[in-house]
């Protein structure tokens, strides 16, 4: 991993790396992708079929979830508005 | 005496026969965990007012006629990525600071049926992402059989809490070894059941196709009876099997039981005392009329093991870890714009080791990375779990190491996250293959340390996992056993 592509997978992770945490990162993943590269010689059969069984999809159904207001007593800055709480974010319409 | 110290089994037969009420052992534990967890740092998070009143509630619904519940009165701790209704739920991170859970987890629900007195919630690594339980943002546990070690991780709270005789029994989460790990390293007893065996509603996720709850205790009679507690289907995990839930005969004969040896779990691990104390366990078994079958022919691909983990695992935490992002919990840290605002909540409030696991399963998933990690990795996976299945067919179960060697001691191995992953070599193919796999102590190493060994069985057989483990456990010797609190010799 070289830095222009750390600065890239922190853009889309959605994480602010410190100038001086940076480099420390930078060696560790570089070490970590290196040895995770080792999956690239691992002898896979050209047939491969995936086994996975024993776990069942729910119906489609919609169904009672949590209580609103329990969730939003968590949220920083909920606000109140006509109709309830809601959730606030930074303005993203000019 | 102090009631943590004591067996499930026997604490609810007391309370059942009104020899003790719930608030006496209530005080007992309260009263041990003040005197022991100062030196261990097993708690987050006690609430003595609320222990006493739920003490007191389970009293009013023995009085009224209903004594019916499996864990009638028995503390129970709780590793604090799991969800109580009203309580703070905080995955050892500072982004959940302040955030108070709407809801029970499922795994509450049913211990609360059963009786069970919730007694706390327990250290772990931020996020379950650790082998150690140092990565925590409210500080490190320490291993109570030698308290300059590791408990193990991640549920290295629930663990130490546990050994140290604080309570009977603890519930922990197990993506690649977090509760078989943590267990050998403190000499419980920790059991990871089979994917979808449990349902994860309330629980804080890290990696879905892995993650699975489970119990920790000091006797496989312990584990076994939390695990018929808390298993059992649920529609609200879509992963969640409607199969029975059988129970173990935890007092059969391992006499004609096939169990296989590979020489990943044995033959090869570098810790001499390991290895001795695993040949033991083999050699008892095969006393005991078990046929031992060597399976060394299949490539089981353990030394690839860790990587398909960690490719997937992050892979899943990256995704699944999105929606810690300032606007719908904890802290938010404000910046210029939505974009910036999210960056500066989650690069200041998740700690290192969350942060390096995020960008490690970004890249795993991002254009250009994708097919050579995360989509190689998902048929390296079923491939994995396809060897296990071609074991299975000739054995009942495989027994070998838990850990490839005992606690390390504490900051050896933080600075340095390839080595401290090590630490789950043998943990994560039962994890990656779905398959229930428990931890019991197997020995002492002549400094001290527990060594653990790990049976794991097939899909969906997780009461013969458990009837094996009794079996072993009758013939070592090694149960109940609280852990001397202070420096191993």
């Amino acid at each position: 991993m070289d830095e222009p592509t750390l600065e890239k997978v922190a853009r889309l992770a959605r994480i602010r790396l410190e100038q001086g945490e940076r480099a420390e990162q930078l060696t560790g993943l570089t070490r970590i992708l290196d040895h995770f590269a080792s999956i690239s010689r691992i002898p896979l059969p050209s047939d491969l079929v995936d086994r996975r069984s024993g776990c069942e999809l729910r119906s489609d159904v919609a169904c009672e979830s949590a209580a609103h207001d329990a969730i939003l007593e968590n949220a920083p800055n909920a606000v109140a508005l006509e109709g309830g709480r809601c959730f606030s974010v930074p303005r993203v319409i000019e | 005496m102090n009631a943590g110290s004591r067996s499930a089994h026997s604490i609810a037969a007391d309370v059942r026969a009104r020899r003790c009420s719930v608030r006496e052992i209530a005080t007992q534990t309260l009263a041990g965990i003040e005197n022991l967890d100062s030196q261990v740092g097993a708690f987050l998070r006690v609430d003595r007012q609320a222990v006493l009143r739920a003490a007191e509630r389970l009293d009013a619904r023995i009085a009224g006629g209903d004594d019916s519940g499996t864990l009638l009165g028995v503390p129970v701790a709780l590793k604090d990525n799991l969800l109580v209704a009203g309580e703070p739920t905080t995955a050892g991170s500072r982004i959940l600071e302040g955030f108070i859970a709407p809801y029970d987890a499922h795994v509450v629900e049913r211990l609360r049926a059963a009786g069970a007195l919730l007694i706390g919630k327990t250290n772990l690594d931020e996020f379950a992402m650790g082998s150690s339980t140092e990565h925590s943002a409210y500080g490190v546990t320490r291993n109570p059989w030698a308290l300059d070690r590791t408990p193990g991780g991640s549920s290295g709270g629930s663990a130490a809490a546990v050994a140290a005789g604080m309570v009977p029994l603890a519930l922990g989460s197990d993506t690649g070894g977090s509760i078989r790990q943590p267990a050998a390293f403190t000499g419980c007893v920790g059991f990871k059941p089979t994917y979808g065996r449990v349902s994860r509603y309330g629980l804080i996720a890290f990696a879905s196709s892995l993650d699975q709850i489970g119990p920790l205790a000091r006797s496989v009679a312990d584990t076994a009876a939390c695990y018929l507690a808390i298993a059992g289907h649920d529609a609200r995990d879509a992963t969640s099997r409607s199969t029975q839930v059988d129970a173990p005969a935890l007092d059969r004969s391992v006499a004609g039981r096939r169990i296989g040896v590979h020489r990943d779990y044995l033959a090869a691990l570098p810790d001499r005392e390991v290895r001795s104390a695993i040949e033991r366990v083999l050699e008892k078994l095969r006393d005991g009329g078990a046929h031992i079958v060597a399976l060394d022919d299949i490539d089981l691909l353990t030394e690839h093991a860790l990587s398909i983990y960690y490719v997937i695992a992050n892979s899943e935490a990256s995704s699944n870890l999105s929606r810690f992002d300032g606007l719908r919990y904890g802290p938010r840290h404000e910046g210029t714009d939505l974009a910036s605002t999210y960056a500066a909540t989650r690069g200041d409030c998740f700690g290192r080791e969350v942060r390096r696991r995020i960008l490690l399963g970004t890249f795993a998933l991002s254009a250009g990375h994708r097919d050579a990690y995360y989509n190689k990795a998902q048929l390296a996976r079923t491939a994995l779990r396809q060897a296990y299945h071609r074991a299975f067919e000739r054995v009942d179960a495989i027994v070998g190491a838990t850990a490839p060697m005992p606690a390390f001691p504490l900051g050896e191995r933080t600075e340095d996250p390839l080595t401290m992953y090590l630490a789950d070599t043998l943990t994560v193919p039962a994890s990656l293959a779905g398959l229930p796999a428990v931890a019991l102590p197997a020995g002492i190493t002549s400094g001290g340390l527990p060594i653990g060994v790990q049976v794991i069985g097939n899909e969906g057989h997780d009461a013969r996992v458990l009837e094996i483990a009794a079996a072993i456990e009758r013939d070592s010797g090694y149960v109940d056993r609280s852990a001397p609190l202070g420096s191993a010799p």
